[in-house]
């Protein structure tokens, strides 16, 4: 359902004339022009598109809202390109979609997480708002690196990287399994030679029996004799 | 350095009654003659002062053992190394006129010129007889259970029934073996009983 009565949203027309659409006037008229003038800066030279629209947007659910960014953004601009839509009346934050040619080869994992860190550094403790003007530098900032780290195959560097990291960390585990088998091993050795140890000796260690005091019997002086007998069968002849 | 633990009374380990060796009447720990046939051991003759024999582990003097006195011999080694205290022997003897095998072993013990006599453990048979006897000397007696030895004796004299001298010898002092085990376990921890009550 549309919470916006009447205004369509930007993002829902053709491309504006400018990089900032700002109907909600949350950034000052300076900070304004000063971020146009960067922004065309980075369109000019670096061919990366940050479109910022700081306006009510339509109420719907997230994934929708982003499909439509996407979508917006493809027709809007055949470079590299971004749009960070913000509607100060919602609790949400900004969302910050981007796509151009440089994505076919980014490691996509790792520009997700460095948009959500910037999301996160662009909200400010004294206030509710994000800061736009932040973000949006950064955005187009991040944008024209990844742009150029295609070009400069950094993106299989970072691929790279990342299966170095795999291999490191399967190396790691196969080093943990090994410790860990060389240590139950061990302690598995350490017991069953404790037991052998034991064992031996056990069967070197001499017994004692404790000296008594005793009498003599019938005056004898070593034994006194028993009659514990046994009579036993002949064997047969 | 520290001083030797005193010496307990045999009471304490005592594992069976003794009884006359000529009438097999119950004796008190102390006697000197038996109560009922006054016997003693001079009874049966003065002890030798001079050409008293030296026992030996193995003393086939009736020949039952012939060639397998090794493994006899090897299980009496075994017991003497593990209880360095204590002699064993084994005696094959037809004997003499007067002597009943309880007797003769008795004598034996008594005239012998080993150090330890006291710590002697003599299994004698008589073939002529048909009769085991075992023999202990005052220390090792008190340790040895005479029910227990009754099994032993009863379980070596079927070996011999059936002409098996060497391997009911061998069975013998290998049940000896562990009896004797047992009882050094039980000693012990008798004595450190009663050496904490002292």
């Amino acid at each position: 359902m549309l919470r916006a009565q009447g205004a369509q949203a930007t993002y829902l027309g053709t491309r504006p004339s400018s990089f900032i659409t700002d109907r909600s006037s949350l950034i000052s008229q300076e900070k304004k022009m000063s971020l146009e003038s960067f922004l065309r800066h980075q369109s000019n030279i670096f061919g990366t598109d940050v479109f910022v629209l700081l306006e009510t947007l339509p109420d719907l659910p997230r994934d929708e809202s982003i499909k439509r960014f996407n979508k917006t953004g493809d027709s809007w601009s055949d470079q590299n390109w971004a749009i960070i839509a913000y509607d100060p009346k919602s609790f949400r934050s900004p969302f910050v979609v981007s796509g151009g040619p440089f994505l076919q080869t980014t490691n996509s994992e790792f520009l997700l997480a460095e948009i959500e860190l910037l999301q996160d550094l662009s909200l400010q403790s004294w206030s509710n708002k994000p800061d736009i003007d932040f973000l949006a530098r950064q955005v187009a900032g991040t944008l024209v690196f990844f742009a150029r780290a295609r070009d400069a195959n950094v993106n299989e560097t970072v691929q790279d990287l990342k299966v170095q990291a795999n291999a490191e960390r399967h190396a790691q585990e196969s080093r943990n399994i090994l410790f860990t088998g060389l240590l139950v091993a061990s302690l598995f050795s350490l017991v069953i030679g404790g037991i052998i140890c034991r064992k031996i000796y056990m069967s070197q260690r001499k017994m004692l029996f404790p000296e008594t005091r005793w009498p003599q019997r019938l005056g004898a002086p070593y034994s006194g004799g028993s009659s514990v007998k046994y009579h036993f069968e002949p064997p047969a002849q | 350095m520290p001083s030797p633990p005193p010496k307990l009374s045999s009471r304490m380990f005592q594992k069976s009654v003794h009884d006359c060796p000529y009438c097999s009447f119950e004796l008190d720990r102390a006697d000197l003659t038996c109560s009922r046939c006054q016997s003693h051991l001079e009874t049966l003759g003065p002890l030798p002062k001079d050409g008293a024999v030296l026992l030996e582990s193995i003393m086939d003097l009736a020949g039952l053992l012939q060639g397998d006195a090794e493994k006899v011999k090897k299980m009496i080694a075994r017991s003497e190394k593990k209880f360095p205290q204590l002699k064993l022997i084994f005696c094959s003897i037809v004997c003499p006129e007067n002597f009943t095998p309880n007797t003769l072993g008795w004598w034996m013990l008594n005239q012998g010129t080993n150090p330890q006599l006291t710590w002697t453990g003599l299994l004698l048979v008589d073939p002529a007889s048909s009769q085991i006897t075992f023999q202990a000397g005052y220390d090792l007696e008190i340790f040895i259970d005479r029910r227990k030895l009754e099994t032993l004796l009863t379980e070596c004299g079927q070996w011999f029934t059936l002409g098996e001298w060497s391997t009911g010898a061998e069975k013998f002092f290998q049940n000896l073996h562990l009896m004797l085990k047992n009882a050094h376990q039980e000693s012990r921890e008798i004595e450190k009983q009663a050496l904490k009550l002292l």
